[in-house]
C-alpha cells in the first residue's frame, strides 16, 4: 500500500489508504493543467476518463486476482474474443441484447477455463494464462479471418446500446463512465464486504492457512477467474459499443496499463491486500500520463516510458513504506 | 564441570542467550573433547538447538565466550565456522529441491576448471562418501524426486565431504527407518577415527547410548552434567533430563477435577494408516477429556493430528466422530463436522501473519464455515474479535494490530480462538506450546482444560514430555506408526522410557 506517513499515525484519525494515490493524481492533473490550461476543461477530462473507462474496469477486477496472489495475462484477449463473438453474432442476425449476452457469457467461460486449468494442473495462473492468452487470440483471429468486426447494419448501429455508448445520446457525463463507476461500487463491496471477498484475501494472505481453515480454495480460485473473464467480457461488449468496431489487435495492449493501474493504486503483487478504489485512481493516473504527454506536446512515444517510470516509482515507495513499517513494529 | 578439561577442542564459558521472555541459554559451561562422539540430550526448550546454532554461526550469544583450540571468540560467524571446520547437519532439510544430487553436495563450493564447473572431480569426491553412508543414488537425479530419508542422508554427505573438525548432528535419524538409522550410527561411530569430533543431539536415548562416548544433559539452558557414557545408565540420564523440581514450573492442578458423569465418545480411530509414517493407530477420545499423543519425531505422532483433520490424506482405517464415520476427510469437511486443528507450524500455516487480529479471528467463522450471512462488515469482524480477545485474554492493544506483532502465546490464543468460534466438538492441538514462553504456557493449559471441561474432546500432541504428563488424562504412546500403549498417571521419567522403548 502506498500509504503516506499520515496514514499510519494515530489510529483514530486514519486517512484512507488511497489518499496518497489520489494526491498523486491531483498533482499530475495540476501539472498538465498548469502547462496546458485547456486540459482542465471538464469535457476534456470526461472524455479522457471515458476513453480509459474499460481499462479502469479491468484494473478493478484484476485487483481480485492480485489479492489472491495470482495474475491473469489473458484478459486482454478474453476481451477481444468476447467482443468479436458478440459482434459476429449481431452481424449474423442475432438481436443486439443476445449478442451482448453471448459476449459476456463467452468471457465468463474463458475465465472459468483459466481457473479450472490452474486448479487441476496445479500451476500458477500466470503460467496457465500465458498459454490461454494465445489460444484466445488465435480463436479470435480464426473466427473472423484476421479481419475487423464492424457492424454496419442500421438495426445494430442505431440500437440504443450503441447510441448510448457511442455518444449519440447526449448526457452530461458519458454513459460508459456512469456504468463503470457503478461496477466499481459493486466490485468494492464484493471484495471488502462479503464472505467471498474475505476468502479471496485469506487465500492471498496465506494459501495453506486458508485451506486448513476450511476455505474451499479451489472453488474460490475458479470463481475469481470466472469473474475476471466475465468482467473482461463486459469490457469487450462495452468496447464494441463504445468504438463501434473490433479489430484483431484490440485488447492486446491492455496488459501493461491495467496491471500498472492496480499496482500504482496500491495493490501489492504479494497477495492478501487490495484496493478497488485505488485501482480506479491508478487507471486515471495512467490515463493522465498517456494523454498528458501528448497534450504537453511531448512525442506520444514517450508515454510508455513515463508510465514505466511511474510504476517503478510507485512500487519503490510502496516497498520503502513496507520495510519501514516492519522495522517500526 | 569447568575443571574437567582445559584443553578440550571447544570450551564454552558462561554462554547466555535470551529470546524475548525466554532464557534459552543460561550460563552454559561445557567442554567438548577432541575426537569423540559427544551427545547432548535434554527436553525441548532445554537450549540444545540454541547452543548448536551459536556454535555453527547462526546465532550471536548475549554473553559468554567460546574457545576453540585455545583461541577465544565472543561469537562465531558463519564464515568463521567454515574456516574453523565446523559443519552442521540440520534437522530440517536445507537442500535445493530442483537441483541434482551432485550440485547439492557442493553448494557454492563447486570445483572449477577455469570458469567451468568440473563435474568429474566432484563425482570422484562424492562417490566414496555416499558409499560410506550406504546411499546408492544417481548423482544426477533431481533431489526433490528422492525419498526424504535419502535426502536426509545427502544432507549428511554434504557436511561430511567438507571433512569438518567438528560435526554437529541434530536429530539425524528423524526421517530414517531402523536399517538406515543403524547404518548412520555405524558411520558416526567411525568419524572420530577420521579426525572428526561429533556433537550428537537426539531425543532417542537408545541411539545416544549406542553412539556416544560422552553424554551431556541440558536443562533450562544450563548443563546438568557431562559424563562418559560408560559411567551412566538410562535412569540417571532421564533423571537429569527431567530434573527434580520438574512439574513446578508448569501449573499443576491442570488435571481434570471431576470424573464427568455422562461422557460420550467423541472420536474413535480404528487402524488408521496414511501414506507417510502412520501404520496402525487406534484411539478414542471422550468428551471432557484431554488425550495426549506421545512419540518421537518420525514415529507418526507428528503426522497424526493433521491426518485426522484431513490436511494429510489417509490411506486406510476408519475415523468415527460421535459414532458416525467420517469417510471423506478434508479441512472443509472438518469445519462442517466441527473438528478443529491448531497446527504445529503456527507461523507458516496457522495464521495470516500480515493481517490483523480481527481478520484472523474470523478465519474459520467467516472463511471456512458455511453458516451466517454472506455479508462481512469491518464492524462485524471487530465485534467478534473483541469478544474473542476478551474471552481468551489475548494481550493486544486493539484488534486492528497485525497478528505477527503479538507474542507467540497470544498468537496461539488467536489460533485457538478462531476455531472455538465455531464451537467444535473435537479440538486437535498439535504441539501448541511451540515458541510460547513459560508464563503463557500455563495460561494456554488453563484454556485447554476449560475447553475440555466444556464437554469437547481434546487430542493433544506435544514434543515436551512434561506437558503431556501434567495436562493429559490419558496418553497414547506411538512408535513406528502404531499406538503401542495407553497410559494414564505416568510421570515424566516413565513416559520418556516408554517412548524410547
Amino acid at each position: 500500500m502506498t500509504n503516506s506517513g499520515a496514514a499510519q499515525g494515530s489510529r483514530k484519525f486514519k486517512l484512507p489508504e488511497e489518499t496518497s494515490v489520489l494526491v498523486a493524481l491531483i498533482v499530475l492533473i495540476g501539472i498538465v493543467g498548469a502547462l496546458r490550461p485547456t486540459f482542465l476543461k471538464p469535457t476534456n477530462l470526461l472524455n479522457l476518463a471515458a476513453s480509459y473507462a474499460i481499462a479502469a474496469l479491468l484494473a478493478g477486477c484484476i485487483v481480485f486476482l492480485l489479492s489472491m496472489g495470482e495474475i491473469d495475462l489473458s484478459f486482454g484477449w478474453i476481451l477481444n474474443l468476447s467482443a468479436v463473438l458478440a459482434g459476429i453474432s449481431m452481424i449474423a442476425g442475432a438481436p443486439v441484447w443476445v449478442g451482448i449476452v453471448i459476449g459476456v457469457a463467452a468471457g465468463t467461460a474463458m475465465g472459468a477455463l483459466n481457473g479450472v486449468l490452474t486448479v487441476f494442473m496445479r500451476l500458477p495462473l500466470i503460467i496457465v494464462t500465458l498459454g490461454t492468452a494465445s489460444v484466445f487470440q488465435g480463436v479470435s483471429l480464426i473466427s473472423n479471418n484476421s479481419g475487423s468486426v464492424v457492424p454496419t447494419d442500421e438495426r445494430i448501429t442505431q440500437h440504443v446500446f450503441f447510441r448510448a455508448l457511442g455518444g449519440s445520446i447526449d448526457t452530461p457525463v458519458p454513459i460508459i463512465l456512469i456504468f463503470v463507476v457503478l461496477c466499481f461500487i459493486g466490485l468494492h463491496l464484493l471484495l471488502h464486504k462479503t464472505r467471498f471477498g474475505y476468502r479471496i484475501l485469506a487465500i492471498g494472505s496465506n494459501p495453506e492457512a486458508a485451506r486448513l481453515a476450511g476455505i474451499p480454495t479451489k472453488k474460490i480460485k475458479i470463481q475469481v477467474c470466472a469473474l475476471m473473464g466475465a468482467v473482461s467480457g463486459v469490457g469487450g461488449v462495452l468496447f464494441l459499443g463504445f468504438r463501434g468496431a473490433v479489430d484483431p489487435s484490440t485488447g492486446g495492449q491492455m496488459l501493461l496499463p491495467v496491471v500498472a493501474a492496480a499496482i500504482i493504486g496500491g495493490t501489492p503483487l504479494s497477495g492478501g491486500a487490495g484496493t478497488i478504489w485505488g485501482s480506479l485512481i491508478g487507471a486515471m493516473i495512467v490515463g493522465v500520463i498517456g494523454v498528458g504527454v501528448v497534450f504537453i506536446g511531448i512525442d506520444a512515444v514517450w508515454g510508455t516510458l513515463v508510465t514505466g517510470l511511474v510504476i517503478l516509482f510507485a512500487i519503490g515507495v510502496d516497498q520503502v513504506v513496507r520495510v519501514r513499517k516492519k522495522r517500526a513494529s | 564441570m569447568s575443571s574437567i578439561l582445559a584443553q578440550g577442542v571447544i570450551s564454552v564459558r558462561s554462554l547466555s542467550k535470551r529470546y524475548g521472555g525466554v532464557q534459552a541459554l543460561d550460563n552454559l559451561n561445557l567442554d567438548l573433547e577432541r575426537n569423540i562422539v559427544h551427545a547432548i540430550v535434554g527436553e525441548n526448550g532445554a537450549g540444545k538447538s540454541t547452543f548448536m546454532k551459536i556454535l555453527s554461526g547462526g546465532v550471536t550469544p548475549d554473553s559468554g565466550s567460546i574457545s576453540i583450540d585455545g583461541v577465544s571468540y565472543p561469537e562465531i560467524t558463519v564464515q568463521l565456522a567454515r574456516k574453523l571446520g565446523i559443519g552442521i547437519m540440520y534437522q530440517e532439510l536445507r537442500l535445493f529441491q530442483h537441483r541434482d544430487v551432485l550440485t547439492n553436495l557442493f553448494p557454492d563450493r563447486e570445483i572449477r576448471r577455469g570458469p567451468f564447473i568440473a563435474r568429474k572431480p566432484m563425482e570422484e569426491i562424492a562417490k566414496p562418501v555416499l558409499e560410506s553412508i550406504g546411499l546408492d543414488v544417481d548423482l544426477y537425479a533431481t533431489l526433490g524426486d528422492l525419498a526424504i530419508s535419502d535426502q536426509q542422508l545427502i544432507e549428511l554427505a554434504r557436511v561430511i565431504i567438507e571433512k569438518p573438525k567438528l560435526l554437529i548432528l541434530d536429530e539425524p535419524t528423524s526421517a530414517l527407518n531402523a536399517r538406515e538409522s543403524d547404518r548412520l550410527l555405524e558411520l558416526v561411530r567411525q568419524l572420530p577415527s577420521q579426525g572428526t569430533t561429533v556433537l550428537y543431539v537426539s531425543h532417542r536415548l537408545d541411539e545416544v547410548f549406542a553412539v556416544a562416548n560422552q553424554i551431556s544433559v541440558m536443562r533450562n539452558g544450563s548443563l546438568v552434567f557431562s559424563r562418559p557414557t560408560n559411567e551412566l545408565d538410562r535412569a540417571s540420564v532421564i533423571a537429569g533430563i527431567v530434573g527434580e523440581e520438574k512439574s513446578a514450573r508448569i501449573s499443576s492442578g491442570a488435571k481434570s477435577q471431576s470424573i464427568t458423569t455422562n461422557t460420550t465418545t467423541i472420536l474413535e480411530v480404528k487402524n488408521l494408516k496414511n501414506y507417510g509414517q502412520i501404520q496402525d493407530v487406534n484411539l478414542t477420545v471422550n468428551s471432557g477429556e484431554i488425550v495426549g499423543v506421545a512419540g518421537l519425531i518420525g514415529s507418526g505422532a507428528d503426522e497424526l493430528l493433521e491426518t485426522l483433520f484431513g490436511a494429510k490424506p489417509k490411506s486406510g482405517g476408519s475415523i468415527f466422530l460421535e459414532g458416525k464415520e467420517r469417510s471423506t476427510l478434508s479441512p472443509q469437511n472438518s469445519v462442517r463436522d466441527k473438528v478443529a486443528l491448531v497446527p504445529a507450524d503456527r507461523k507458516r500455516v496457522g495464521l495470516m501473519m500480515e493481517r490483523s487480529v480481527s481478520d484472523n479471528l474470523s478465519h474459520v467463522a467467516v472463511g471456512g464455515h458455511k453458516h451466517g450471512t454472506a455479508i462481512v462488515t469491518r464492524s462485524g469482524l471487530a465485534t467478534r474479535a473483541k469478544r474473542l480477545v476478551e474471552r481468551f485474554g489475548v494481550k493486544t492493544e486493539h484488534v486492528d494490530i497485525r497478528v505477527g506483532n503479538l507474542s507467540g502465546g497470544n498468537q496461539q490464543k488467536v489460533v485457538i480462538g478462531k476455531w472455538l468460534e465455531i464451537n467444535p466438538k473435537l479440538v486437535l492441538l498439535d504441539d501448541p506450546t511451540r515458541g510460547v514462553d513459560i508464563g503463557a504456557k500455563s495460561e494456554l493449559f488453563r484454556l485447554i482444560r476449560e475447553i475440555a471441561d466444556s464437554g469437547k474432546g481434546v487430542l493433544f500432541r506435544s514434543t515436551e514430555i512434561a506437558e503431556l504428563t501434567n495436562l493429559c488424562d490419558r496418553i497414547y504412546v506411538i512408535k513406528n506408526g502404531e499406538t503401542r500403549r495407553e497410559v494414564s498417571e505416568v510421570d515424566e521419567a516413565e513416559l520418556i522410557k516408554l517412548i524410547n522403548e
